[in-house]
């Protein structure tokens, strides 16, 4: 007999909660995941903007795309410049950022049938020329957000595909397993979003595992880092070295974990770990059956999930798949191969 | 006066850092910092206030200003969504200054 749990009200303990996620138990999972409290904030920020005459979509919306400018101010909607369906606009950034974010859109709906971030037709917000020289790209709770660079060390961040996927993935995360962004939960919340990142852009290119060059943020590069990347899932750790940057410190494999403070004690670190166990699926049953077993093991996920917690998720997605002849036999075995050469579980 | 400034995360996972003394700098830049510090109202700022309540959301910058003048000092921890519009054209010359200190030591 499934338990009722109380969930923000803290009935039940937080460690209580994990044991029952990691066990299946779904009421567990979205528990931790507060994913109520996300939706309604949402939708209070959606009535915030009503003034751009935006329709609230209805559940079954189409994931309408709203391109904003923000004309270099340091503010977020200031300017609707292309809504879903518009004309192409003179700003030749506009249509990259609108194309991008459909290529992205389109993905995930045919290949995991999933309806835009929320699954239930959110809006793409997509902002653009945010800030002077803003060297950055993020995703908010709501809305993503790209900088323009300074032209010498990044490009036009709003120019990438790999860029707006990766930004996309961080809100599906929030809308599935909303992944706490600290330790290894919020490495894993990197990890997810340079999957479906590398995922889509080898699907928009026609490339397969053997064919991409997996690297991270190489088409962000301006002319002071030619030929250089931010992260490679293939190796970590050898993206870039250059006196601006410095050396990547992304480790491949567990015995070099990072134990540090730095960025939220290592987010975009030790996601280089899950990052190359990807690529080694990948290479073995094809970066799209990969990226199956991923998405499939997002779902199952939770907000205080750990490396060890993901690899058996991802293993038990695996099963499930092939038990159902959604990938070959043998991904299973090859997926806990992956894992065991980055060390895990540990 | 002395600024101790750093930069962190984001998409590029950078770490950007700067120390720097006003007094050693050429006089039209040290002049427009301070100019800029003024302009944020800096030392009036409420860092509690303005400090990220919690780690992300994904990708967002993180700032972290430290100035310290005789008689007075003040550290201020802010991040893309917290930090004032005021604030900005500090956080701009600082890290514009950052960057040009890693290409001279190349």
């Amino acid at each position: 007999m499934q338990k009722r749990l109380v969930t923000r009200a803290g009935f039940v303990p937080p460690f209580v909660l994990e044991s029952l996620a990691a066990a299946g138990v779904d009421e567990a999972r979205i528990s931790i995941n507060d994913s109520t409290k996300i939706r309604e904030r949402r939708s209070e920020r959606i009535i915030d903007t009503a003034f751009w005459a935006v329709p609230t979509p209805a559940p079954t919306a189409a994931a309408a795309r709203q391109v904003f400018d923000c004309e270099t101010k340091w503010q977020q909607r200031v300017k609707l410049v292309r809504g879903e369906g518009d004309p192409a606009h003179t700003d030749a950034v506009v249509n990259k950022v609108y194309d991008f974010a459909g290529v992205v859109k389109d993905y995930f709906k045919t290949k995991f049938q999933r309806n835009s971030i929320d699954n239930l037709g959110m809006n793409l917000i997509l902002n653009i020329h945010y800030g002077v020289k803003y060297m950055n790209a993020f995703w908010d709770g709501d809305e993503m957000t790209f900088g323009d660079g300074d032209g010498k060390i990044f490009v036009n961040f709003a120019n990438s595909l790999d860029v707006i996927a990766h930004e996309l993935a961080h809100g599906i995360t929030q809308f599935t397993c909303n992944l706490e962004y600290y330790s290894q939960s919020g490495a894993l919340n990197e990890h997810f979003s340079d999957v479906f990142g590398t995922a889509v852009t080898q699907y928009f290119l026609g490339q397969d595992a053997h064919t991409a060059d997996w690297l991270i943020g190489d088409e962000i590069m301006g002319p002071d880092l030619y030929g250089e990347a931010l992260r490679s899932m293939r190796a970590p750790g050898t993206a870039y070295d250059n006196p601006l940057l410095g050396k990547d410190p992304q480790p491949d494999h567990m015995d070099r974990y990072y134990t540090g403070p730095a960025d939220n004690q290592g987010v975009h670190i030790n996601s280089g770990i899950p990052n190359k166990a990807f690529y080694l699926t990948a290479m073995e049953i094809g970066t799209q059956e990969a990226a199956l077993i991923w998405y499939t093991a997002l779902g199952k996920l939770w907000r205080t999930a750990k490396f060890n917690d993901a690899v058996n998720v991802i293993v038990e997605s695996t099963r499930i798949l092939v038990r159902d002849n959604k990938i070959p036999l043998g991904a299973t075995q090859k997926v806990r191969a992956a894992f065991k050469a980055v060390g895990l579980p540990k | 006066m002395n600024i101790d400034f750093a930069l962190t995360g984001g998409y590029a996972s950078l770490n950007l850092t700067l120390q720097v003394e006003t007094e050693n700098l050429p006089a039209e830049l040290a002049a427009q910092i301070e100019a800029k510090v003024a302009e944020a109202g800096f030392f009036e700022l409420l860092p509690e206030a303005l400090k990220p309540k919690e780690p992300g959301p994904p990708d967002v910058l993180t700032y972290r200003i430290s100035i310290s003048t005789p008689g007075r000092s003040q550290t201020v921890v802010v991040n893309d969504l917290t930090a004032p519009e005021a604030l900005r054209p500090l956080l701009g010359i600082l890290q514009d200054l950052a960057w040009e200190q890693r290409r001279r030591a190349r």
